[in-house]
């Protein structure tokens, strides 16, 4: 049998960055009717370390995100930040708008789609928040841009403008765009989201290539399994609004390769069905395809 | 607002420039237009001594690579000294280890 904590490696090791504490976010529908997206999560992020966050559609991770950058208020909870400026850790929620701008400057963020703007050159749109938050000469953005796109092997494309690109050099050029002014703490909205596998696997090497080279702490939210098991340091696995099981990438391989049938916990058959992308199991069962399958087989 | 250049020392046709501190967004600035103004009169040879340098962000090599811009197109060159094992790695990662003429002392760089 296969042996699986919920709990271990909730906290790492290193200096945490980043703090998440019962974090609950609400929506209200189209009805009326108020939907908790996302229920008494916590979890700590480690200074340099890859985290992924994983969860079937629905399951609140882009919206675990949007709460962690501050573009979505909380209902409740905590998100301490405690970056090289800060002293001691500050709590996101209570920082004033100007004290968020400050938290956002230390971000990187690499959206889905690259988020290029289609009327400025790769090179200029690596340029702008250089342009727009600082005092640096235009001759020396010039020589960053150049720099930043030579870490993403994307120097040949500077003139092009972003319709001249495929999906993997948007990317890419995001990628660029995302770590021009440094930042301590890059997020990723689905990197391998609309991409072939081979241009997937590329973009994850650069992904840990930047991480290493740039000693930045990465915060990944994807449902691609084959690429969370590559540049992962630690994962979360949400459903349905709460944190499943927080674990090294190690402990989730062994979760993933656990034949189901000796898995007797219904969090480890779920997650199990999860990593391996099998049709049968609670989480399809969940779904009512079992009793729909009964119906029709009587 | 900061200054980095601790010294400035002219030795013949060459300027030797000592710096201190953490060169970053908001102090590169000031250190580019500093150079530039010490560079007025084409020097045909300037060196940048970043031995108390604590500290380089990509604005910092960003400006470094400028300065070696404009000297080169001038006909003058940039040799950089004293790197700390910070920088070197930097240096390294980014690979600019393989764009500047790096030196260990200044007279080293200064007899090249």
């Amino acid at each position: 049998m296969t042996k699986s904590s919920s709990s271990s490696k909730s906290k790492p090791d290193r200096e945490t960055i980043i703090s998440v504490r019962n974090l609950r976010k609400t929506f209200t529908n189209s009805a009326g009717k108020d939907v908790t997206v996302l229920d008494s999560v916590s979890f700590d992020v480690a200074r340099g370390e890859t985290i992924v966050i994983m969860g079937g559609s629905g399951c609140g991770k882009s919206t675990l995100l949007n709460c962690l950058i501050g573009e979505y208020e909380l209902d409740l909870g905590e998100i301490h930040y405690q970056t090289k400026d800060l002293s001691a850790p500050k709590n996101l929620t209570t920082m004033s708008p100007d004290e968020k701008n400050a938290l956002r400057k230390r971000f990187g963020i690499l959206f889905q789609s690259g988020a290029l703007f289609n009327s400025l050159t790769v090179g200029e749109n690596v340029a702008l928040p250089l342009s727009e938050h600082s005092n640096v000469s235009p001759e020396v953005i010039d020589m960053i841009v150049a720099l930043k796109l030579q870490l993403v092997h994307m120097l040949p494309h500077r003139d092009k403008l972003p319709s001249q690109l495929s999906g993997g050099q948007k990317k890419r050029a995001g990628l660029a765009r995302a770590t021009a002014m440094d930042p301590e703490i890059l997020f990723y909205d689905e990197p391998s989201a609309g991409l072939d596998p081979v241009t997937s696997t590329a973009i994850d090497e650069l992904m840990m290539d930047l991480s290493k080279k740039l000693a930045v702490t990465s915060i990944v939210v994807t449902h691609e399994m084959d690429s969370a098991f590559r540049i992962a340091d630690r994962m979360v696995m949400l459903e349905k609004g709460r944190v499943l099981k927080i674990g090294t990438r190690q402990e989730y391989e062994v979760l993933r390769d656990a034949d189901p049938a000796s898995l007797t916990r219904y969090e480890d058959q779920l997650m199990n069905q999860f990593l391996n992308g099998y049709n049968k199991g609670p989480l399809t069962n969940a779904d009512g395809l079992s009793e729909f399958e009964k119906l029709i087989t009587g | 607002m900061d200054d980095l250049v601790s010294e400035v020392v002219r030795n013949g046709e060459a300027i030797i420039i000592r710096v201190a501190g953490e060169m970053n967004i908001n102090s590169a600035p000031n250190f580019h237009t500093r150079v530039l103004e010490e560079c007025a009169d084409a020097p045909k040879h300037v060196v940048i001594d970043l031995g108390g340098l604590t500290f380089m962000d990509s604005t910092g090599i960003g400006t470094l690579l400028e300065i070696m811009r404009r000297l080169t197109r001038a006909g003058g060159k940039l040799s950089l000294v004293k790197l700390t094992d910070f920088i070197t790695n930097i240096f390294d990662v980014t690979k600019m280890n393989q764009v500047f003429s790096i030196y260990a002392t200044e007279e080293e760089a200064l007899a090249a």
